[in-house]
């Protein structure tokens, strides 16, 4: 059982499943939503054919607007940007770069108007969190179905999760972040790249850039969260673990000692910041 | 330990405060949040959480939910 979005980790994973298990006994669950790029379920289609597995198409966009996840979104929006309408497209992101200044992160929301014409603010907390919890309806919503599908099907649910995403927090808890196994949470993302290279996967999913597919215009990982690219940030925090000197890092990367220094805070502070998403709940001893 | 029918009682005013100086250490330092959200359905579980969870924090800093069946919002979708 698992959930494919056409992006290269899920691909990844459901590809080792059918190699695991036989293809006839995984089952891709595509689970598009309004916001979705139209891309994604093609290609994801695409993989289960590619793949041999069953696939099995669930538009979320009714239960998100049940739990009015969309109107709670829009809400917050509008108290940035008291023109906007619902059929406008946002994106949220990152309003620092590593690379560039300290990792002060704060968010920025943009909107793009029917005419093309793009709006940017920063969003107040109060209202990013909104936001963001509003969208993790999505994730949360995905993460019923597929156990839906699996409990019908006495089956477990793949988590899809890479290192950098588990690590660094980026991911919904009980959302994609709720799984009965997460083969590749300890493999970077520029690992998972390699391991579609041997698996063969579908080029045209090689290729992607890896975006966030959850807010409607269209928004890169880079710019909505990581902040650094996978060739930099990768190598850098496998430097960072294992103690590489500063300047020989920088020297590899072609990046100032700086930069590098950088980039070793903005990891450790997500890691810091996110141990909660990891952590299962508290109980009594 | 002997075996008898009282063997479960406990010293509520003890495990109320235990309860209480727990979770405000798990919430506040563990999980670094400023309150909790607890599901309330009239039910004597949610009920006692949601009242050691007010002890704890403060009623200012926890949020009952609410969520009936039916007279809500209900769409189908696939």
């Amino acid at each position: 059982m698992v959930g494919i979005s056409g992006g290269i980790d899920s691909t990844v994973v459901a590809a080792l499943c059918a190699r695991a298990l036989g293809p006839d006994k995984v089952l891709g669950v595509i689970m598009p939503e309004t916001d979705s790029s139209p891309d994604s379920q093609k290609l994801a289609e695409n993989l289960a054919r590619h793949l041999g597995i069953e696939f099995i198409v669930e538009n979320i966009t009714g239960a998100l607007d049940g739990f009015n996840c969309y109107q709670r979104r829009n809400e917050a929006i509008k108290e940035v940007f008291p023109d906007f309408k619902p059929e406008y497209k946002t994106k949220i992101t990152i309003g620092s770069n590593p690379l560039e200044g300290a990792a002060l992160n704060y968010f920025k929301v943009s909107m793009e108007k029917p005419d093309g014409e793009m709006k940017s603010k920063r969003l107040p907390l109060k209202q990013y969190l909104q936001v963001v919890a509003a969208s993790n309806f999505k994730q949360r919503t995905r993460m019923s179905s597929l156990y839906y599908h699996a409990e019908r099907l006495n089956r477990a649910v793949a988590g899809t999760g890479n290192k950098d995403e588990h690590e660094l927090g980026f991911f919904v808890k009980y959302g994609d972040g709720g799984a009965d196994l997460k083969p590749i949470a300890h493999l970077f993302k520029m690992q998972v790249f390699q391991l579609a290279e041997y698996l063969q996967v579908p080029e045209e999913i090689r290729r992607r850039i890896p975006t966030t597919d959850t807010y409607s215009a269209e928004v890169t990982q880079t710019d909505f969260f990581f902040g650094v690219n996978f060739d930099i940030l990768d190598p850098a925090w496998w430097a960072m673990e294992h103690d590489v000197p500063a300047a020989r890092v920088a020297e590899e990367l072609n990046l100032t000692e700086d930069q590098v220094m950088r980039i070793y805070r903005d990891i450790q502070q997500k890691k810091r910041n996110t141990t909660y998403l990891r952590l299962h709940p508290l109980e009594i001893e | 330990m002997e075996f008898h029918k009282n063997i479960l009682n406990i010293d509520a005013a003890k495990v109320t405060d235990d309860l209480t100086e727990l979770i405000r250490r798990q919430i506040r330092q563990d999980l670094k949040r400023e309150g909790a959200v607890v599901g309330i359905s009239g039910g004597i579980d949610s009920t006692v959480v949601a009242a050691l969870c007010a002890r704890a924090l403060g009623p200012d800093k926890v949020l009952g939910v609410i969520m009936p069946r039916g007279g809500g919002r209900y769409q189908r979708g696939y």
